[in-house]
């Protein structure tokens, strides 16, 4: 893992990515720490980074498109995989590779609250702004083994870097689209229903089989109708909830306004984990395909 | 040592390998041998565990590759096709961060990757971007990652391919070299290469074991014909009417001869017994001489042709074991006749020149 490690974190450097995604990150949080906390007089840098997280929908994809999306087009992952190292251990040395780039200019957010606590009259709240810092650099992480799965997926990285941009676009538009829903209980299996046509086409990429993707979205149909039938208030708003669970900004704006919340670490620990895990299985699929 | 048994990959409907079995010993050369599309690169892509089978086992040092695959992995070395190489490294950095990848003590990082560099001599080339390398240098330092740390095993998938013929001359080299320490299976559709350097020969033709055996081996059994050239003074005529009566003679051919009064013909018989001391009785018999007569042995290429040239039913067809075949090829047409006759010509040319 180490050895993939050091040559990913090596090949950001050696090319001009690594340099100009960390250029334009702190150019950016610069700007808005200038107008938001310095000129604007705002205390909270977890507003400040709350403003730049709109940003991460493009900037991680130009981090995470070319992990997997590269190794393939070279055929350099046939050197990977029959090296003695496991699918993981190379899935977890580019993931912290990548993050290990995201989390420079972190670092150098983590000084901005010391710097406003200078000018700062009475207590300066350091935890939550801490806790934001360390909740919007979690979620760039989910974004970029979101973006890793994708990178697997193909093997061109103008495609990877363009569906991870517009999957991030849709998280980040989650919580507006599930707030213009309407509530009734047919609008959410309507709703319930292209999530698992989306989801069975998803299924039918991956196995290549007919069959059980069709009959996977067959089954799921009949238990929605059967349910509606049977309840259907359980249906109501379910469809908006559904949606704003995946919400990723709403929970990391929480912690800005400075309710700190163990549920959201691990939320965001687990989307990670979920990622990787299915890049290990997308990999190992085409091993077997 | 490695033991592949009734391995089997399928795309979809389509069968790449189909129950492949053979077993590579220590200490040799082998050749896999096939038309471009038999299933060498996948049968070797699934024996360093890249691929997965669909059925089949391999077993590597003892290690199932697809139930222990960082334990077999160890004992190979693997150059795919196209050398996987990092474009936007040094030759040196590439080879550092392989040797770390393969679990090269760190202590002996630097000695192997030298070693390794020395042994496909690119040496000279340790600090240059391995994108400013021709294809000739890129080759060479995708086999130095291969033996790079020994391994028991190297596996190359047409490590030839691309080479102008002083660098493959030089790749013969290095390959003869580490087969003095290491098993060496190697790829090609080519059969020179596979003549050059391999102790061991299997040829694959649509995903199945087609033959294997020694060169010889394979020159010796699966010549399912013996063809005899002779010179004999008389008319065409009277040859034909001595060699009508020699058993299992299924075909004869006349030549064009250059002295008067003499008749060239080539002589396909049965393997069963040397057709040679039949003909000389027979002719002894009948009074006519025999001036000259030659045993023509078919070459490793001849044999790679036929075993993978289905349709060409006709050079199959001379297998004695398939009695129904054998009368079909009584009809062989003059066509085809000249054809044959012009393929051992070209072939005595090749003996003369060597």
């Amino acid at each position: 893992m180490s050895a993939i490690y050091k040559r990913e974190v090596k090949a950001y450097f050696t090319s001009v990515l690594g340099y100009m995604m960390i250029g334009v990150f702190l150019f950016l949080i610069g700007l808005f720490f200038w107008g938001n906390n310095l000129k604007g007089q705002n205390a909270s840098v977890g507003a400040t980074l709350y403003s730049v997280s709109s940003l991460f929908i493009i900037i991680l994809p130009m981090l995470s498109m070319r992990l997997f999306a590269e190794e393939q087009r070279q055929k350099t992952d046939q050197l990977l995989f029959s090296a003695p190292v496991t699918i993981m251990e190379v899935i977890l040395g580019k993931f912290f590779a990548v993050v290990t780039v995201f989390s420079v200019p972190f670092l150098l957010v983590c000084t901005m609250p010391l710097v406003i606590s200078t000018y700062a009259s009475g207590k300066y709240p350091f935890l939550t702004n801490y806790a934001s810092i360390l909740i919007f650099w979690l979620m760039g992480c989910v974004m970029l083994s979101l973006g890793i799965l994708i990178s697997s997926m193909t093997d061109s990285q103008v495609v990877a870097g363009l569906v991870s941009i517009a999957v991030n676009f849709l998280i980040w538009l989650m919580s507006s689209i599930a707030s213009i829903i309407p509530a009734t209980a047919t609008a959410s299996v309507i709703g319930i229903s292209i999530l698992l046509l989306l989801g069975c086409i998803f299924l039918f990429v991956f196995m290549k089989n007919i069959i059980v993707a069709g009959a996977a979205f067959v089954v799921g149909e009949a238990i929605l109708v059967a349910l509606l039938q049977w309840k259907s208030t359980i249906f109501e708003s379910l469809f908006g909830k559904i949606l704003s669970s995946v919400s990723f900004y709403s929970r990391a704006a929480d912690f800005v306004d400075g309710t700190f919340s163990v549920g959201t670490i691990i939320y965001f620990v687990s989307f990670i984990w979920l990622f990787l895990y299915l890049t290990m299985q997308m990999i190992q699929k085409r091993r077997y395909s | 040592m490695i033991e592949v048994r009734n391995l089997v990959k399928k795309y979809g409907n389509h069968t790449a390998v189909n129950g492949l079995t053979f077993t590579v010993e220590d200490g040799k050369v082998y050749g896999f041998l096939g038309p471009n599309g038999a299933g060498k690169s996948t049968t070797m892509n699934m024996m360093i565990g890249y691929l997965s089978a669909t059925s089949g086992e391999i077993i590597i040092n003892g290690h199932n590759i697809f139930e222990e695959p960082e334990e077999a992995k160890k004992c190979v070395g693997y150059l795919p096709e196209i050398p996987p190489l990092y474009m936007d490294m040094t030759v040196k950095e590439y080879l550092t961060f392989v040797a770390d990848l393969k679990k090269v003590p760190r202590k002996e990082r630097k000695k192997a990757v030298e070693e390794a560099m020395a042994m496909t001599n690119i040496t000279d080339m340790a600090n240059r971007m391995i994108m400013h390398l021709s294809k000739g240098y890129k080759q060479r330092v995708g086999l130095s990652q291969a033996i790079l740390g020994y391994p028991e095993i190297i596996i190359l998938d047409e490590p030839m391919v691309g080479l102008d013929p002083k660098q493959i001359i030089e790749m013969r080299e290095v390959i003869k070299k580490l087969s003095e320490k290491h098993t060496i299976i190697l790829s090609s559709h080519i059969m020179q290469e596979i003549k050059a350097v391999c102790d061991h020969i299997l040829i694959i033709n649509k995903g199945e074991l087609a033959a294997q055996g020694t060169p010889e081996e394979l020159a010796g059994t699966l010549q399912g014909r013996q063809e005899v050239m002779l010179t004999v003074k008389g008319s065409q005529s009277q040859t034909d009417e001595v060699l009508k009566y020699v058993k299992n003679i299924f075909k004869r051919e006349f030549k064009p001869s250059e002295e008067e009064g003499t008749t060239n013909v080539l002589i396909y018989a049965e393997k069963n017994e040397d057709i040679r001391e039949s003909i000389f009785k027979a002719f002894a018999k009948s009074a006519l001489s025999i001036l000259g007569m030659s045993a023509y042995s078919k070459n490793l290429e001849d044999i790679f042709l036929e075993i993978t040239s289905k349709e060409d039913k006709k050079l199959l067809s001379r297998k004695p074991k398939n009695d129904e075949k054998t009368t079909e090829s009584e009809e062989v047409t003059a066509e085809e006749a000249a054809e044959d006759s012009e393929a051992v010509e070209q072939e005595n040319q090749k003996e003369s020149e060597e």
